[in-house]
């Protein structure tokens, strides 16, 4: 009997099944200081951000993205979704910073959706929150406050808090706010584009990493001024 | 004297571990008894953070196959039809993965390690044509093929909170009590033709894992072995058999199949680990299976 190794090889079906998901809430500066040039950067390279995590097949149904903008007030201008699922918004300027409503105001963002998630049953991974400034927060703003907020919380693991510092940007505040593991890095020039890949490189690692995976991102090299 | 089962094992590097130079972290073992009457299965997955979690799995299926060898020849489980009592198998099980957590103790201290670099999950299962007995601590999926052709789960996976967690043995979580629910054992009574186990990078494509319920608004895990995944491959076994393939050959064929046999297996970044057994009947004709 003649026979066809081919007739024995294994093969099977998968199922559908629904993805474990990702959120990213992005908090981005809006005060007037980000007009012109800064501006259009950052429009451009969210577009550029949305269009690399669709490129990727399973990053694309896990990573939900919300965008809050923060100027003379804070602003949840975009609901947690799949990045298929709206159109990024195209951001104009709006005043002075009210940096520490905006970021408190994704910290709500990314913990009613995890008890979204939870209430829900949908399985998903630690949110991240990345924040997008150039200027000092308001006289009026809390930051030893939300300093101590993040920094708790991220140690409890609610979220990772990560913080981009565009030109002019006032670092010791930006420093003060961020945890202590994750310093603010500065933005090289206006390399929004370079950044926002790096982050849907990154997110696209963790949202389909298994078992508290030490993860070596890529390099933020390509947008970050780091000090070697 | 039985006819052994028949089994396809293999594990195989996951895309996200190539790219960053990771080796596999899974291990699985097999263990025939020598009258054929049953088999020891054993997957392990080491925990992707941990710099020694591939030497902490390959020990722990080897150390685990070898206790529970002489556990089994002395409580003669297994044997002439008998399984175990339920309750005496947890207890030897718990004893048996206490024994191999302070085995990973000892190696780590040979090498000046912290020993949580080599935490692994584990699950085993010794498998008859009349019933199975299993254990785990950790993640990963065990699928049943029952007398009436049906694919269930045989045991419940322990995820953490975020969808990248488990537990593992060398956690303190498990060992504290043998009720504590990060520990689990038990028999299962019934006829069995197939057995999988599977490490969770195996899990998305082979089980119903992440369903909606339209009822509820919810979503949940139905923990369901998909039927069109396991039963081809059921019936690709025996072919391979019964065409004379050898043992390397058809586990090199299961690897060529959970690196790159469908879509789902291949968007997959984690490593897989599958061991597929089935039982030919004992009075065996090609024709029926």
């Amino acid at each position: 009997m003649s026979e066809n190794p081919e007739q024995y090889a294994f093969s099977g079906e998968s199922p559908d099944n629904y993805e474990q998901k990702c959120l990213c809430v992005l908090v981005l500066d809006v005060s007037s200081s980000m007009n012109g040039k800064p501006m259009e950067e950052l429009n451009q390279g969210l577009k550029d951000f949305q269009r690399e995590v669709q490129e990727d097949f399973v990053a694309a149904q896990r990573i939900e993205v919300a965008v809050v903008t923060f100027g003379s007030r804070a602003d949840l201008i975009q609901e947690p979704a799949l990045t298929s699922n709206f159109e990024m918004p195209n951001l104009r300027t709006n005043g002075s910073t009210k940096l520490v409503d905006g970021v408190r105001l994704a910290i709500n963002v990314a913990e009613e959706r995890k008890e979204w998630y939870k209430s829900t049953g949908q399985t998903y991974y630690r949110p991240w929150i990345m924040l997008i400034s150039d200027g000092k927060p308001d006289k009026d703003q809390d930051v030893t406050g939300l300093a101590e907020e993040i920094e708790t919380k991220v140690n409890n693991k609610g979220f990772l808090f990560y913080a981009v510092g565009v030109e002019g940007y006032n670092h010791k505040k930006l420093a003060e706010i961020s945890h202590s593991n994750t310093p603010p890095l500065p933005l090289k020039g206006l390399a929004f584009t370079e950044l926002f890949k790096w982050l849907s490189a990154s997110i696209a690692m963790v949202s389909k990493s298994s078992e508290g995976q030490m993860l070596s991102l890529p390099s933020p090299a390509g947008w970050a001024q780091i000090q070697i | 004297m039985n006819k052994k089962a028949i089994i396809a094992q293999a594990s195989v590097t996951g895309s996200a571990h190539l790219q960053s130079g990771t080796p596999c972290q899974d291990s699985s073992a097999v263990w025939f008894s020598s009258d054929g009457e049953f088999l020891i299965t054993i997957v392990s997955d080491g925990a992707g953070s941990c710099s020694h979690s591939h030497v902490g799995s390959a020990f722990v299926v080897k150390k685990t196959v070898d206790i529970l060898k002489e556990r089994i020849e002395k409580n003669k489980w297994f044997y002439n039809r008998v399984l175990p009592d339920a309750v005496q198998w947890k207890k030897e099980l718990f004893f048996i993965f206490k024994a191999v957590k302070v085995g990973i103790q000892q190696i780590a201290e040979e090498v000046k390690t912290d020993y949580k670099a080599f935490s692994c999950t584990i699950m085993l299962a010794v498998s008859t044509r009349y019933g199975m007995a299993y254990a785990h601590i950790g993640d990963g999926r065990a699928a049943i093929r029952t007398e009436n052709e049906e694919w269930k789960a045989a045991i419940n996976p322990m995820k953490g909170e975020e969808a990248n967690q488990t537990v593992f043995i060398t956690s303190e979580l498990w060992d504290e009590s043998i009720s504590s629910n990060y520990f689990d054992a038990n028999v299962i009574n019934e006829s069995i033709s197939a057995v999988a186990l599977l490490t969770d990078g195996c899990e998305r494509a082979s089980f119903e894992m992440l369903s909606f319920d339209e009822e509820t608004g919810k979503y949940y895990d139905p923990n369901k072995p998909f039927k069109p995944f396991f039963e081809p491959n059921y019936q690709n076994l025996f072919k391979m058999k019964w065409a004379g393939f050898s043992q390397d050959k058809i586990n090199r064929l299961w690897a060529g199949f959970l690196e790159n046999g469908n879509a789902k297996l291949r968007a997959e970044t984690d490593d897989k680990t599958m061991i597929l057994a089935v039982f030919e009947p004992e009075n065996t004709n090609e024709k029926t299976i």
